[in-house]
């Protein structure tokens, strides 16, 4: 299912999945917006979600996700923030019942002075045994402003579990800069390459190609 | 290129003085065996020549037929026929790995290559090195073996058909069918006038690639030249006996404290100490 939002009334939240199910969702709202979106996936089902947000204003998203016993959500969140733009997401994954299992990739390109957080939560209550679960995030500042924050959280009531997190933010590493320049790529090719990457290992699991066209135009246009 | 003139050149990292005075001339042709105990500037000579802004070059001369090397960038010294293998090629997440070489071989042409001849050029290199050439849709070095990432290595070198190779412990990591196909690329290269410079701790490459010359860095310095028999006494005898024939001291490593809070990992362990 592809859903385009410019409008938060197009959402219908919560959302109970009934079945395996993948989501994909690119805002493009030209205004600030905030959004707020939840699911509730029952017990044995599977939810892939992948959230692109390239619109050209400020923006703030709070997403929930509530796992029954066996089941499993992925959620991809791919953002960039352009100048003067001040947006955050919030993604809170409960791990509510036993052996349910999760994974959060939040990647993103701050490209001006603005404001990115990724603000990444998963809680693992007491008696969901087994269960396992991962927060991601990484963030690349072109600019010396760029105000940037990445915060993948673990909330963890259980002992018999697996939870880890991880984040990197920061400019270009230098040691994979030079590594491409070594092979005669310019340091603007190199740093383009790298930028684009932050964001592609997300993209390349987008399955509709209408979607997928329109990121790839996107960042083509950014010419960085 | 026709000659790399090295002369009394220095470099540190992070505050440590590692190169002390480097003076070593490479021709066209040569196949140099460059060896030297560890810790003792080795790498840092290639990452230096190659132009790796970790290192900080503080006096000396690099030239490739006359030009200044140092004042080049590093896109402009590789345009210019350099290549250095390294020693622990690092994973970049989300640059596929085609598209980082597109990018490689377009840098060297005025019209981009086409897609048919790209196609058919990464194929035979993928052949040519054992590699599975479905590898190229895959994210650069990510989740590669040890050995996978040398022979990835191997393989851009043949994509770019440098003049002048830089091969840091590209043997590390192989097993012996891979060694032996890295040294028949080698050699092939070599015939059609490549100039190599090849560290190594291991006598079985050089055997196998029989380089011209040999020459051992010893506390930031080129203390010993020779030919091939050197690098074979070395990989016999160990270095002990450059002190008692040659008068050359090998300062033991002064280990830097490392604190908590620091990388252990990423602390430089240069020679400390005077110079000899």
């Amino acid at each position: 299912m592809l859903l385009t939002v410019t409008n938060p009334d197009e959402l219908i939240s919560p959302v109970l999945v009934h079945e395996d199910c993948k989501e994909e969702i690119f805002f493009d709202s030209p205004k600030e917006r905030s959004f707020t979106l939840s699911y509730a996936v029952p017990a044995n089902r599977r939810l892939e979600l992948i959230l692109v947000d390239f619109s050209r204003s400020s923006f703030s998203l709070s997403l929930q996700v509530d796992l029954a016993r066996n089941s499993s959500a992925i959620v991809r969140i791919v953002s960039l923030s352009h100048d003067g733009e001040k947006k955050t997401y919030r993604a809170d994954i409960r791990h509510l019942g036993e052996k349910s299992f999760s994974r959060t990739y939040m990647a993103g390109i701050n490209l001006g002075n603005g404001t990115l957080s990724f603000l990444g939560n998963s809680t693992i209550i007491n008696g969901a045994h087994k269960s396992d679960t991962r927060q991601e995030a990484r963030i690349t500042n072109l600019s010396p402003e760029s105000k940037s924050e990445a915060s993948p959280a673990l909330c963890i009531q259980d002992y018999d579990v697996k939870a880890s997190h991880g984040a990197s933010l920061g400019a270009y590493d230098p040691n994979e800069l030079f590594y491409l320049m070594s092979r005669g790529l310019s340091e603007k090719e190199a740093k383009s390459l790298i930028t684009e990457g932050t964001l592609l290992p997300l993209l390349q699991t987008l399955s509709d190609s209408k979607m997928k066209e329109k990121t790839k135009t996107a960042l083509q246009e950014l010419s960085l | 290129m026709k000659e790399l003139k090295i002369s009394g050149l220095t470099a540190e990292a992070e505050g440590n003085q590692i190169l002390k005075g480097i003076d070593l001339d490479v021709k066209a042709g040569d196949v140099l065996a460059l060896l030297g105990p560890n810790g003792h500037g080795k790498s840092t000579l290639f990452n230096v020549l190659m132009g790796n802004p970790r290192y900080k070059v503080t006096g000396g001369k690099a030239t490739l037929d006359g030009e200044d090397l140092l004042s080049l960038t590093t896109d402009e010294r590789a345009k210019k026929g350099l290549f250095m293998a390294f020693q622990n090629p690092p994973d970049v997440p989300g640059v596929v790995t085609m598209d980082f070489f597109k990018a490689g071989i377009n840098a060297r042409r005025n019209k981009p290559i086409s897609l048919f001849e790209f196609y058919k050029s990464t194929e035979n290199a993928y052949r040519e090195v054992g590699l599975d050439s479905s590898m190229a849709s895959r994210n650069l070095n990510e989740g590669y073996s040890g050995g996978e990432k040398k022979r990835n290595e191997i393989l851009q070198m043949v994509l770019l058909s440098p003049s002048l190779c830089f091969l840091d412990e590209i043997d590390s990591g192989l097993d012996v069918d891979a060694l032996k196909q890295v040294s028949e690329v080698i050699q092939e290269m070599r015939k059609k006038g490549t100039t190599f410079v090849i560290i190594s701790h291991y006598e079985k490459l050089y055997e196998l690639v029989e380089p011209n010359r040999t020459a051992v860095i010893v506390n930031g310095k080129v203390a010993l030249e020779g030919d091939k028999t050197l690098a074979s006494r070395i990989s016999r005898d160990g270095y002990s006996f450059l002190q008692k024939e040659y008068g050359v001291k090998i300062e033991k490593e002064e280990k830097k404290q490392v604190s908590i809070g620091e990388c252990a990992a990423k602390i430089v362990l240069p020679p400390q100490g005077n110079k000899d």
